[in-house]
């Protein structure tokens, strides 16, 4: 079967969402976020957009076999970090305008298969190995927002046109003295702190620098200005950064992007070798319910899940001032990734499929 | 009779041989000026994506013995040393089992590795500055000689070396003898934070608490402090950096594969040979970012590599260098081509025994005698046991932490100065743990649960010092050349002559009693054994000490203050051929007790400013 031209078809059907959300979206009035408890709770959902976006990455990731399609691998680790980056980057915003961040705690943490938080619902995120399924489901998720898209605060169709209400919301909150940026400034998270991939940490403490991490995050997302570029140039005179739309697409059609592509070009660059043979047959949103307690497979799905629940309980104290959190909870992400692969080395049960991660949290983390 | 035709590149503003840190850092220079640059590199290059970095991690880890070029097999047509060749040496009968023809009387003990990327592509990642004393040796202590400059017209381009290499390192905490930090450090941040503590490091600190040993009749106290690493770490906020001129705005620079991923030391444990997340500094960092700049579409840097230079050719008038000859391979077997690189300046950057030899070969920069000589290293002496408490070594980079109690002091004058690291690895080094340990014990018939508690035991609490012991250039041990030795390509192998001198022997009589005293005081039983049969012992006072190699190549054309007394001045331009300079750790007239890649990319900074002078200088065609 020729995979890329299946794709290619996959990604023309993507294309017309471009039309049909912008019927969808655009109103008389842009949504307003209204005031500052708004616009901190607003970002409270960002917080958990972005980490709605980490468990269906890393289980993509987790589904290359070790060892095989390391480029696609590498591309994949990239989008998931820059992910983390998102999620630091909205906390050091909420944080700088008197916010708490929360993660640990089950409603906020998403269920999958999920809808992206306060998003207009139209596609769903399942945890699922890397497959043309999961990637047009990626590409979703990162789609560039059209050009003459309004923002949307609730009910968006992009996180693009959330943020852009957000960032709209910030400047006038800020302009009306609704909103200061110097609220636990030993909060921020600095680049000392985050394990950076591409990018960087913007400490937060005006907002111009709120602007600047909002930025960053749609960027890194979508691209800029309708380019490929994240920075939409030539960076340090290396390479340049992707997308990652456009870093999914590469995936998806085998082909890598060189300097001087289009959104309407495509990838002219180099061969992408993708083995699609050798990924993980993992079952989609796998659930530890489906196990006795008595099954071994129960017991090493609550263990991958206590685990996620261990590294959000750090995370949490790392972005609330506590910093050793932070570094603590490194060793989490290591084992998350360990016991997410070491699952799909176990038969689900199901026609021939593996297990996976389930990113489950326990009953009491309904309460903090 | 017909003219041989050979094939002659087009005229570059600078021809460099060598692709490891020094040429990387003159190419990266260079370009940043606009001049544009051919690099010719002895050796292969791995590939610059995730499969190649992943191919010699893999190699590496299907190595049965791990030293440090297991990860990197040689070429036949550009071969190198190999501590697995080293054997016992017998009177008049060198050991030629390997690359190198070692006359002895005793082994050199080192390595290095002939690919893109030099011996960054193993390195440990030390990153210690020299101290001012170790540029005054002669007038201080009455041996070795003084540098034409002292630390302070260094600093600045240490500096530079720290941004470059990404030198992980806290100045308060760094203390060294006979050093006023102020002055030494002006100030100075290191781009980011120390990698932490080994736990072994900070045991031993805490049971050695306060012990003062003599030497030389006088006291001093044992202390033990960070050792700074050209490893990513966390960046510093107080971090200016000295190209853009801003404060906390350092990003850890990327891998070979992505530049713009930075990864972060995450304690893998085999930083020496090979880093598999790469936080590691390897010099094809820099020669990206060096290819990376480009006069319109065209990269103003070219790399050959499998492009062995085999002659310089100077004119007989001037002494000018007109061109360099190398061989071009295409695979090992296959026959080689002849060519001809052509240039304005020419830099040889090709490791200290491989610039000595070229310049050997081509008969050419000896007016001193002192081409191929003063050749020296850290002969390193290992002391181990076994600590009264687990210390959980095989965790984290290989050292972090060192005693540098005696890197200076007026014991110089009689014995020589040395650094205590402490090694992180058990007895990786000192006596190949895991492996043979464990090998051993399973020999004595220990099997089962016996077998897994003793290993439990045992290994989680080795423990390893390595005195790694200055020398000063002695003009017998060299490098030469002989005709009857060629590699495969018809070059002249390097002779290696090599002696330790009583100036380093009696530091390790010195050291043994040192050792002993810190074992006690730290609650360790002593499991040191050195033997005749170690290919690498000396003897003093009828006792013998063994040591290994510690892959720091120094002194082969050392820098001086006149055309009599060295090879090269104090920019490292050739004294005798205006338009060729030497580059390399081979510079080095003493070293004192830091691992020299440091020092060599901070001189390869200097080199780069005279040299664009020179370019600069003369905008003709004859330089």
């Amino acid at each position: 079967m020729n995979l890329t031209h299946k794709f290619s078809e996959l990604v023309r059907a993507i294309k017309p969402l471009h039309g049909a959300k912008r019927a969808a979206v655009q109103r008389k009035r842009p949504h307003e976020i209204p005031d500052a408890k708004s616009l901190r709770d607003h970002l409270q959902v960002a917080l958990e957009l972005e980490l709605s976006t980490i468990p269906p990455y890393l289980t993509a990731l987790a589904s290359i076999e070790e060892g095989t399609n390391l480029e696609v691998a590498g591309l994949v680790r990239s989008v998931m970090m820059e992910e983390m980056l998102h999620m630091i980057l909205a906390a050091n915003i909420l944080n700088a305008i008197g916010g708490d961040p929360v993660l640990a705690m089950k409603g906020v943490a998403p269920e999958y298969p999920a809808i992206l938080p306060d998003s207009d619902g139209s596609f769903q995120v399942s945890i699922q190995p890397l497959s043309i399924a999961a990637l047009q489901t990626f590409m979703r998720i990162e789609l560039p927002t059209p050009k003459d898209t309004h923002a949307k605060a609730d009910g968006y169709g992009t996180i693009g046109q959330f943020y852009a209400a957000i960032m709209e919301a910030i400047v006038r909150l800020a302009k009306k003295g609704e909103i200061r940026f110097d609220h636990h400034p030993e909060r921020q998270v600095a680049p000392s702190d985050y394990y950076n991939g591409h990018g960087k940490v913007v400490l937060v403490n005006s907002w111009g620098s709120a602007i600047a991490a909002c930025k960053e995050i749609i960027h890194q997302g979508e691209g800029n200005d309708h380019g490929i570029s994240e920075k939409g140039q030539v960076i340090d005179g290396i390479g340049f950064e992707l997308a990652h739309y456009y870093r999914f697409m590469e995936i998806s059609l085998g082909r890598r992007f060189q300097q001087g592509d289009t959104p309407a070009s495509g990838p002219t660059g180099a061969v992408l070798p993708v083995d699609w043979t050798r990924m993980k047959n993992m079952i989609s949103n796998p659930k530890s319910g489906w196990y006795t307690a008595d099954d071994p497979r129960r017991k090493v799905m609550d263990e991958c899940n206590e685990t996620w629940w261990k590294l959000l309980q750090e995370l949490e104290k790392g972005l609330n001032g506590k910093k050793e959190s932070l570094q603590r909870s490194v060793p989490y992400m290591l084992l998350l990734k360990q016991r997410a692969s070491a699952l799909m080395n176990v038969p689900s049960g199901v026609a021939g499929t593996v297990l996976g991660p389930s990113f489950e949290l326990p009953d009491s983390a309904l309460h903090q | 009779m017909m003219k041989e035709l050979i094939p002659t590149t087009e005229e570059y503003d600078a021809v460099i041989v060598g692709a490891g840190a020094s040429g990387a850092i003159v190419a990266l220079e260079l370009a940043r000026k606009g001049k544009r640059v051919l690099v010719l590199e002895a050796g292969r290059s791995i590939r610059d994506d995730e499969d190649g970095w992943r191919s010699v991690v893999d190699t590496f880890h299907g190595a049965l013995a791990k030293v440090p070029n297991s990860p990197y097999p040689p070429t036949a047509m550009a071969p190198q040393p190999d501590v697995l060749q080293l054997a016992p040496i017998k009177k008049g009968v060198p050991n030629s089992l390997g690359y190198f023809v070692q006359k002895g009387p005793q082994n050199f003990g080192s390595d290095y590795t002939r690919s893109k990327g030099g011996t960054t592509m193993h390195w440990l990642a030390c990153a210690l500055r020299m101290l001012p004393n170790d540029f005054r040796m002669r007038s201080m202590y009455g041996v070795g000689v003084d540098w034409p400059i002292g630390y302070d017209e260094l600093r600045k381009d240490y500096e530079s070396a720290e941004r470059e290499i990404g030198v992980s390192g806290d100045v308060g905490e760094y203390w060294l003898p006979g050093v006023d930090p102020k002055t030494y450090w002006e100030g100075y941040t290191y781009p980011m934070k120390k990698m932490p503590d080994s736990y072994v490091a900070k045991r031993l600190a805490a049971r050695i608490g306060d012990l003062k040993v003599d030497v030389g009749g006088k006291d001093y106290k044992i202390r033990v402090t960070p050792t700074p690493q050209g490893r990513n770490g966390m960046p510093n906020p107080d971090y200016v950096d000295p190209l853009s001129g801003k404060k906390g705005d350092y990003s850890p620079t990327g891998t070979q594969s992505d530049p713009l991923r930075g990864e972060r030391c995450q304690g893998n444990s085999s930083c020496a040979p090979i880093c598999p997340v790469q936080a590691k500094y390897s010099a094809h960092r820099t020669l990206n970012r060096a290819q990376a700049l480009k006069k319109g579409p065209v990269s103003l840097v070219t790399i050959e590599c499998q492009s062995v230079a085999t002659f310089i050719q100077t004119s007989k008038d001037n002494g000018r260098v007109q061109y360099i000859e190398y061989m071009a391979y295409a695979q090992d077997g296959a026959p080689a081509r002849k060519k001809r690189a052509k240039g304005r300046v020419y830099i040889i950057a090709a490791h200290a025994v491989e610039t000595a030899k070229l310049m050997l070969l081509s008969d050419i920069g000896n007016h001193s005698d002192q081409l191929g000589r003063n050749l020296m290293d850290h002969p390193t002496m290992l002391t181990w046991g076994l600590m009264d408490e687990p210390v959980w070594p095989f965790r984290g980079p290989g050292q972090t932490n060192a005693i540098p109690t005696f890197r200076d002091g007026p014991f110089r004058s009689e014995m020589a100065a040395f650094v205590l690291p402490i090694d992180n690895w058990g007895w990786i080094w000192s006596a190949f743990a895991p492996d043979v340990p464990f090998a051993q014990l399973v020999g004595q018939g220990m099997f089962g649960s016996a077998l897994r508690q003793k290993v439990a035991h045992d290994f989680s609490r080795q423990v390893t010092l390595q005195f790694e012991i200055e020398q000063v250039g002695e003009a017998y041990n060299r490098v030469t050349i002989d005709r009857n030795f060629l590699d495969p390509l018809g070059v002249p192998r390097p002779i290696i002559h090599y002696e330790l001198s009583d100036y380093v022997r009696r530091t390790m009589e010195a050291g043994v009693r040192i050792s002993e005293r810190i074992f006690k005081k730290a609650g360790i039983t002593n499991k040191t054994q050195y033997s005749v049969s170690d290919p690498c012992h000396a003897e003093y006072n009828g006792k013998v000490y063994s040591y290994k190699g510690c892959g720091h190549y120094v002194g082969t054309h050392r820098m001086g203050s006149n055309r009599n007394n060295s090879v090269t001045d104090s920019h490292l331009r050739c004294w005798d051929h205006k338009n060729l300079y030497l580059v390399g750790c081979g510079a080095m007239p003493t070293f004192g007790t830091s691992n020299p890649s440091l020092t060599m990319a901070a001189l390869a900074f200097r080199a780069s400013r005279a040299i664009i002078k020179d370019l600069d200088k003369h905008t003709s065609k004859a330089l």
